[in-house]
């Protein structure tokens, strides 16, 4: 378990990281979400002893430095391109793997592993993001670590690396290991994240399980659609049922499904079309980070 | 620290940049031995032979490259901040005194191991120059105690400022102009400080090559040292406090 307490990180009086806690269980992925310059990278840093920070962050009850070896503690993939681009993937390996006495075998292993084992003895430097990425995900899990941290580590992987990722991680966690991991490809987030942590601004807006967070952006709305929509929408309203029209339908709140499509049925309407509204992480994070954009673009067209 | 020291030595060794900067070096002291050996005036005074060629060699082989060696010594650590592979190499290690003190170790051994090799070489090509240009190479006064001391201390002198120099600034371009713009700013301002001026950093640096040749030099010399230990507890300072 990773347990960050209180980290708070500024740059002169800008404040980019405000007393943020939280705690990345074992057994799970716990997704790191926030928008542009929201903090997530500084807080990973932070967190690592990179960035001198205030707060504390122990792995399993104790800082990283009094552990024997923090590389087998924790294997971390920061920067895909965090190596020198003249010294060979497999010399990149070895010399982190002897940094920390990790057996020398161990980077074939890891080579094999994330499929690199062909371009092992050429320089990274004309690596495309996708092979970059696969390299830092051998380099953070060369130690066979209990606890990894990734900072976009789908970045730049084709459609089969993301999904080696996934399975790759949800086994990593089978046995008890933990991995905080930030991405901004949220449907690929909702797909492997257990746990989500939102900050924006620096601070903390969400910390809870996947499926709260959706739900708590789900306005349990109803869409409908029928042949008379206007009689529809006068029953509606003397049944002081929230509704709004929609598209070709109508939009209604404070009903389920069951419900209306009985309503519908005593009202002798034939239903053409009825769904309840399925929210995405997506929709949930816009939805929760619309007050924490750092940096907004233009709406589309307005060049 | 033993896995660390393994560790930086590979990262040295596994670059090719590290070979053919070595071989660089190599090649300037074979060519500056020649050039010694050939245009000593090995008969200056009739009937007495120029006996110092040998040691010339080794000096104008360290005197010429020395600033080469503090700007790799720079370099080992500022390309790890420009490749960013600093972070995995704090955060291996427990302490970041440890990779701080592993790092002076690598780079003064390879430094000090690349410029031996070069004076070998120097002296094996002022040998070759000498025999060539009709001088006795058994007459030569060649006092290997004495330059392994000296040139080793200021070649370790300039690998140490280099490398602390790459600590503290972060910046390669600032590194190099410090080392090669600041030397000459001394050797002008002697004009104005006169005898004040071997005080000055890099002027005391040269003097260090110069211990026990004169009791006026040792003051030198120990201002030397304090210039090297400023800048090691600055470089100390910030890296253990500034973000990785």
């Amino acid at each position: 378990m990773i347990t960050a307490q209180n980290l708070t990180k500024s740059y002169g009086t800008k404040v980019v990281v405000n007393n943020i806690s939280f705690v990345v269980e074992d057994g799970k992925i716990t997704g790191f979400l926030g928008p542009n310059g929201a903090g997530k990278s500084t807080t990973m840093r932070a967190m690592l002893g990179l960035d001198n920070a205030l707060g504390s962050t122990l792995y399993d009850g104790v800082p990283l430095t009094q552990h024997e070896s923090p590389s087998k503690v924790v294997g971390i993939l920061l920067d895909a391109k965090s190596f020198h681009p003249k010294r060979s993937a497999r010399n990149h390996l070895k010399v982190l793997a002897q940094a920390s006495g990790i057996p020398l075998s161990r980077v074939d292993e890891v080579l094999t592993l994330v499929g690199l084992q062909e371009v092992a003895n050429k320089k990274p430097g004309k690596f495309s993001l996708g092979m970059a990425q696969r390299l830092g995900i051998a380099a953070a899990i060369l130690g066979q670590p209990k606890h990894l941290i990734l900072d976009e580590p789908a970045n730049g992987l084709d459609p089969e690396g993301i999904h080696w990722l996934r399975d790759f991680l949800h086994q990593y966690v089978s046995t008890g290991n933990s991995v905080l991991v930030s991405s901004h490809l949220l449907s690929e987030m909702q797909l492997m994240a257990h746990n989500l942590i939102v900050i924006g601004k620096g601070t903390m807006i969400a910390n809870q399980s996947m499926e709260s967070f959706i739900q708590s952006a789900n306005t349990g709305a109803v869409f409908v659609r029928t042949t008379d929509l206007n009689a529809l929408a006068n029953h509606l309203t003397e049944r002081k049922i929230v509704w709004v029209g929609e598209r070709n339908g109508i939009k209604v709140t404070g009903v389920t499904s069951d419900q209306l499509s009985a309503l519908l049925f005593e009202l002798g309407m034939p239903v053409l079309e009825l769904a309840a509204e399925n929210v995405s992480l997506e929709d949930a994070f816009l939805k929760m980070t619309a007050n924490a954009q750092e940096y907004r673009a233009t709406p589309g067209g307005q060049a | 620290m033993f896995n660390a020291l393994k560790s930086e030595f590979t990262k040295t060794l596994t670059l090719r940049s590290t070979y053919i900067v070595a071989g660089a070096i190599a090649l300037l002291a074979v060519l500056i031995g020649v050039i010694v050996a050939v245009f000593a005036d090995i008969t200056a005074t009739p009937g007495v032979e120029n006996t110092d060629v040998l040691n010339s060699a080794v000096q104008s082989t360290v005197s010429t490259t020395i600033a080469i060696f503090a700007i790799v010594a720079s370099l080992s650590i500022l390309n790890e901040y420009r490749h960013g592979t600093m972070a995995y190499t704090i955060t291996a290690s427990r302490s970041r005194y440890t990779v701080f003190i592993t790092k002076i170790i690598v780079t003064l051994a390879c430094g000090l191991a690349v410029s031996l090799i070069a004076s070998i070489f120097a002296v094996l090509a002022a040998t070759i120059g000498l025999a060539a240009s009709g001088g006795s190479v058994s007459s030569q006064a060649f006092d290997v105690g004495g330059l392994l001391l000296h040139e080793g201390l200021h070649v370790s002198f300039y690998i140490l400022v280099g490398l602390f120099l790459g600590f503290i600034l972060r910046n390669i371009i600032i590194v190099i102009v410090i080392i090669f713009v600041v030397p000459a700013v001394e050797n002008l301002s002697s004009l104005v400080l006169k005898e004040g001026a071997q005080y000055l950093p890099f002027s005391s640096f040269g003097a260090v090559g110069r211990i026990g040749e004169g009791a006026a030099d040792f003051g030198v010399v120990l201002v030397a040292f304090v210039y090297v230990l400023a800048l090691a507890a600055g470089a100390l300072v910030l890296f253990v406090n500034r973000d990785a």
